[in-house]
């Protein structure tokens, strides 16, 4: 598996251009037939051999001059023959041994269409786009579509899931307010359900090495072979690996243009350069090559050698990532396979073989241009195409895809997270060389919103603070709240920055995160502790270990006395938290920390009441699943499925679940948060979601404003959005001015669906008194309806008797 | 343990097995009986002892369905034509979801090939477009515990469990998977606590 092969960074498009400037110099020393002449060369030395033996001895000296050049011969020939066999042995090991290191792809998770699924035409446009289909008035053929009368027409690829085949289907899609109403083939015949192939959305190649998109001979479109023979080796077919007249045509035609214009090196030599020799250049190294070509044409057939040079040939360099081979170059510049592109597209690919930077058809448009419609003016001169054919392809833009950068910088940052969820189970050489095929579970949807609305609100909270532009940074999580998939993920502001992931990676206090814990570990007590339980807002004093007196304060710096548990957490008071914190034990809230997967052993100081530990983003959305899922917790994770290179099934990542805290207790605290929402630090989320969305969730804002933070769930959703610095400097920003206008902005940009949290069995509901805690009746002043665990409802009635108003808040909690 | 109890050492009285059952009943053991549901009130459970419980399954790649056509074929899938039921007697209503029911008609196919695991992925996609269906996570428990999988059959049938409102059958089934799950692994009190619950959801 080890990869014999020199290494080739940035400077591999600078030594191809010299190429052939070298093809046309070195043709002297190729034009002389070597390897087969040594063949000949033998039979002839044979034959004089035999010759000298019945020969008269008269002329001795003759004799003796003749047997030392016998001699001479010999040896000339087993150095010669030697050498051959030498050279024949470095083209096995190189092309026999040959296994490019074909990196992993990742792959979306695939969109499932089926009638009833949300799904906006602007989210379906999306998805298309990314799959790099074609729009068109009559899709015709595979990856097209076209729209109309508000229903898509969708010819899809086949696609080989981890569980099967799926043949391309041509789909009828029919979709009303925001949802698909109806799912037919092309006959009219209702679907159940379809899912459309996932994107591509980059691969996991080593750092600064070549990635590539392995094709077969058959899967090289005919239009590219041609182009490729027109300009780069017209005899191709013909020749055996070194091209006399092929040089001595560039040779005439660099001599006529006073220049290189064309080179006489034929693809199988271009492909040896690549393959074996090192990139010196030298009389010698040309010689090897012309003798190697010829070693090459006569052990591999002419498809096998073109299917290499395809994969092979370098086509550009993107960043640390050079491009090799036409299958990933029809990615890299068109965002489509190989086999779809049309003529003007893989004339434009030949084209850069050239010179993949100088004719970069992204930063030298003119250049590549003129460079395609060369090839394009070639291929019809040698008959390929027609003269109409060759003046409308040449009359059509680059084409190139819009972005410049395709998908594969969209998803840095959950690129890196599949990456490191994979290295626990695959070696780093597996994951960039055997051409894995990982399906993953992110969103692009989701991920395309929490790009445009963390650029946008980033930009938005700088402006109106007065905040210099571009100093804050964020960092975004969405998952699945059941199943703990990984939708979206966002590390730096902007979504194409590869480097530090501050989801993963930047562990900040979490502040009054925290604080669901706390509540949490009181509420799987009933006996003790209730939504109804009044906690005390009291002034704590403590002395630490370390003999630092610990003195918190609320953040207006006030004391509110005895609050109930449902208002002390819904007003995110820091004394009632401690002081209920110290009352069940720091160690037991701690506990819950863990039960509920907070990565990180957290210390049991009592500051940890208030989330004076650090944890990323990642790990509290983690915390917040588990509370979203009522308790159970599933690992947040981002890949499904792994397939080997031959589309097997090599693993599956399957949902796991596991009951981790009281569901009782859970379902407590989700409707808090959504007091939290409703009434208290998150309320300002209804300037971006209807009340009915119900969205529970809760703030947290670090010392001196250095960490804003917001963490919640609606239906489908459950998200953890961070804002600060990098340098750590405080922000000026609470939870609710810095990342809770960013929460609100991408769950309205997502159609977040309501949250209905389910009472559990044993949950039952009792009016009471929020400010005595006493049990209540409906109509009583000020009387709330609370969920309470059976039993643990307060026994003791308030003084409201008899009385049957009904409170102005009887309808919390829509009852 | 009442006489409905799920208790592997003794079929009960009033088991309802099918034929098939029976046959595999001599070179299997059946760990648990149970009867639960309106309908046929009794569901039984078997295990081959030994059988490997596949995370991947090799023939699962290309038999699959995938495709909508082959799906309506698995739409004839009769009840009777299953080898080894499982929940024979839960009387569960067609998914409501026509996306959903092809996937769960799906994974009830895949399941009866011994393709547990691509059932298991049916199942989630399904699980995907109703997260909170408990039918799905018990649908799921059974998978597991066919697969020997103990501790995510109990798992998933205590997810099953906290998403349910008032349908005692489905509740009673998924007590009898954690009573059969428990025992499974040695806890044998857990076991007879949960086959309580099981007995008086029923």
């Amino acid at each position: 598996m080890a990869r014999k092969r020199p290494s080739r960074r940035k400077g591999a498009h600078k030594r191809r251009k010299t190429q052939q400037r070298a093809a046309a110099q070195k043709k002297r020393s190729t034009q002389r037939p070597a390897a087969k002449g040594s063949g000949s060369s033998r039979a002839k030395g044979a034959s004089r051999a035999a010759r000298a033996r019945p020969g008269t001895r008269a002329k001795r000296p003759a004799r003796r001059y003749g047997r030392v050049l016998l001699a001479l011969g010999m040896l000339a020939l087993l150095s010669i023959g030697g050498y051959a066999l030498y050279l024949s042995a470095e083209v096995r090991v190189a092309f026999d041994g040959k296994r490019w290191a074909i990196p992993a792809r990742v792959y979306a998770r695939p969109l499932e269409l089926y009638e009833g699924a949300a799904l906006t035409r602007e989210q379906l446009r999306h998805e298309l786009q990314i799959l790099g289909y074609r729009h068109m008035r009559q899709p015709a053929g595979e990856a097209q579509w076209g729209d109309g009368n508000g229903r898509f027409v969708i010819h899809t690829r086949a696609f080989r899931f981890w569980d099967g085949e799926q043949p391309a289907l041509r789909l009828r899609v029919g979709l009303s307010r925001g949802a698909v109403s109806s799912l037919s083939d092309e006959r009219g015949r209702a679907l159940d359900i379809v899912r459309l192939e996932p994107a591509d959305i980059g691969s996991i190649y080593p750092a600064h090495r070549e990635d590539r998109v392995l094709v077969r001979r058959a899967d090289l479109p005919d239009h590219l072979v041609e182009a490729l023979l027109a300009v780069e080796d017209r005899r191709f077919f013909s020749h055996h690996g070194v091209d006399p007249r092929g040089i001595a045509r560039a040779f005439w035609a660099n001599l006529r243009a006073g220049g290189v214009v064309e080179g006489g090196s034929t693809l199988t030599q271009q492909l040896v350069k690549n393959f074996i020799l090192d990139p010196k250049r030298s009389l010698w190294r040309k010689i090897n090559e012309a003798l190697m070509a010829l070693i090459v044409e006569s052990r591999y057939s002419k498809d096998e050698i073109l299917e290499a040079y395809a994969n092979e040939i370098f086509l550009g360099q993107d960043g640390d990532r050079a491009i090799h081979g036409f299958g990933l170059a029809a990615n890299f510049y068109f965002n489509r396979p190989l086999k779809e592109l049309r003529l003007h597209e893989a004339a434009l690919l030949v084209g850069l073989v050239k010179g993949a930077s100088y004719y970069n058809p992204r930063r030298h448009p003119a250049r590549a241009l003129e460079r395609r419609n060369l090839v394009i003016r070639q291929m019809q001169e040698q008959g390929y195409i027609a003269a109409e054919t060759a003046r409308l392809a040449s009359a059509l833009p680059l084409g190139v895809s819009a972005k410049g950068r395709g998908n594969e910088h969209r998803y840095p940052g959950f690129i890196q997270l599949v990456r490191r969820q994979l290295q626990a189970d695959y070696r780093d050489e597996d994951l960039t060389s055997e051409g894995l095929k990982i399906f993953t579970t992110l969103d692009p949807w989701d991920q395309h919103i929490v790009a445009r609305e963390v650029g946008a609100g980033l930009a938005e909270i700088e402006k109106a603070r007065r905040i210099p532009g571009s100093t804050l940074q964020a960092a975004v999580v969405i998952a699945s709240p059941q199943s703990g998939e990984i939708r979206a993920l966002l590390g730096d502001r902007d979504a194409a920055y590869a480097g530090f992931n501050r989801a993963l990676d930047a562990r900040r206090p979490i502040g009054s995160l925290a604080k669901v814990a706390v509540y949490l570990s009181a509420l799987a007590q009933p006996d003790r502790y209730t939504l109804a339980t009044l906690v005390r807002d009291e002034p704590v004093r403590l002395e630490l270990p370390n003999g630092n007196i610990w003195t918190p304060q609320n953040f207006d710096h006030e004391v509110h006395g005895r609050v109930s548990l449902l208002t002390a957490l819904a007003e995110s008071l820091n004394l009632a938290a401690v002081n209920t914190g110290l009352e069940i034990g720091v160690g037991e809230v701690v506990d819950t920390l863990e039960q509920l997967g907070a990565g990180e052993e957290v210390d049991a100081y009592p500051s940890a009441l208030l989330g004076a530990f650090p944890l990323s983003p990642l790990d509290v959305t983690q915390v917040y699943q588990t509370v979203a899922a009522g308790g159970f917790r599933a690992p947040l994770h981002a890949i499904r499925e792994v397939l080997d290179a031959q589309h097997q099934a090599l693993q599956r990542y399957p949902l796991e679940v596991r009951r981790s805290v009281d569901p009782a207790a859970a379902y407590l605290l989700t409707t808090s948060l959504q007091e939290v929402v409703r009434s208290g630090t998150g309320r300002s989320l209804g300037r971006y979601l209807p009340a009915s969305a119900g969205v529970a969730g809760k703030t947290g804002t670090t010392d001196d404003l250095r960490d804003s933070w917001f963490a919640g769930f609606g239906g489908d959703r459950v998200a953890t959005v961070w804002v600060g610095r990098d340098d750590n400097k405080p922000t000026g920003l609470t939870g609710s001015s810095g990342a809770l206008r960013i929460f609100g902005r991408v769950m309205r940009g997502l159609d977040l669906q309501p949250l209905t949290p389910l009472p559990p069995a044993n949950i039952g509901f009792q009016w009471v008194e929020p400010a005595s805690g006493l049990r209540s009746r409906e109509g009583c002043e000020g009387a709330v309806q609370l969920p309470f665990v059976r039993g643990s409802e307060p026994a003791q009635g308030s003084a409201c008797a008899g009385k049957d108003e009904r409170g102005i808040l009887h309808r919390l909690f829509g009852l | 343990m009442g006489k409905w109890g799920c208790d592997g050492s003794r079929p009960a009285a009033g088991f309802l097995a099918k034929p098939a059952d029976r046959s595999n009943a001599g070179r299997s053991r059946i760990v648990l009986l149970c009867l639960v549901g309106m309908l046929l009130s009794a569901c039984g459970s078997t295990y081959r002892q030994g059988e490997p419980a596949p995370v991947v399954s090799p023939g699962g790649t290309a038999a699959a369905p995938a495709s909508p056509r082959r799906v309506e074929q698995s739409d004839s899938v009769e009840v009777s034509a299953y080898r080894e039921p499982q929940t024979v007697a839960l009387a569960r209503p067609a998914p409501a979801n026509r996306a959903v029911r092809n996937l769960v008609q799906r994974a009830e196919a895949q399941r009866e090939a011994g393709e547990y695991a691509a059932a298991q992925a049916s199942l989630e996609r399904a699980l995907r477009i109703e997260p909170e269906n408990p039918d799905l996570w018990n649908r799921l428990a059974h998978l597991y515990l066919l697969q020997q999988s103990f501790a995510r059959a109990e798992q998933f049938a205590a997810k099953s469990n906290s998403l349910l409102q008032g349908d005692d059958g489905l509740a009673a089934d998924n007590w009898s998977v954690i009573a059969q799950a428990r025992r499974a692994q040695g806890d044998a009190a857990g076991a007879r606590q949960a086959s309580e619950r099981a007995r008086v959801r029923r």
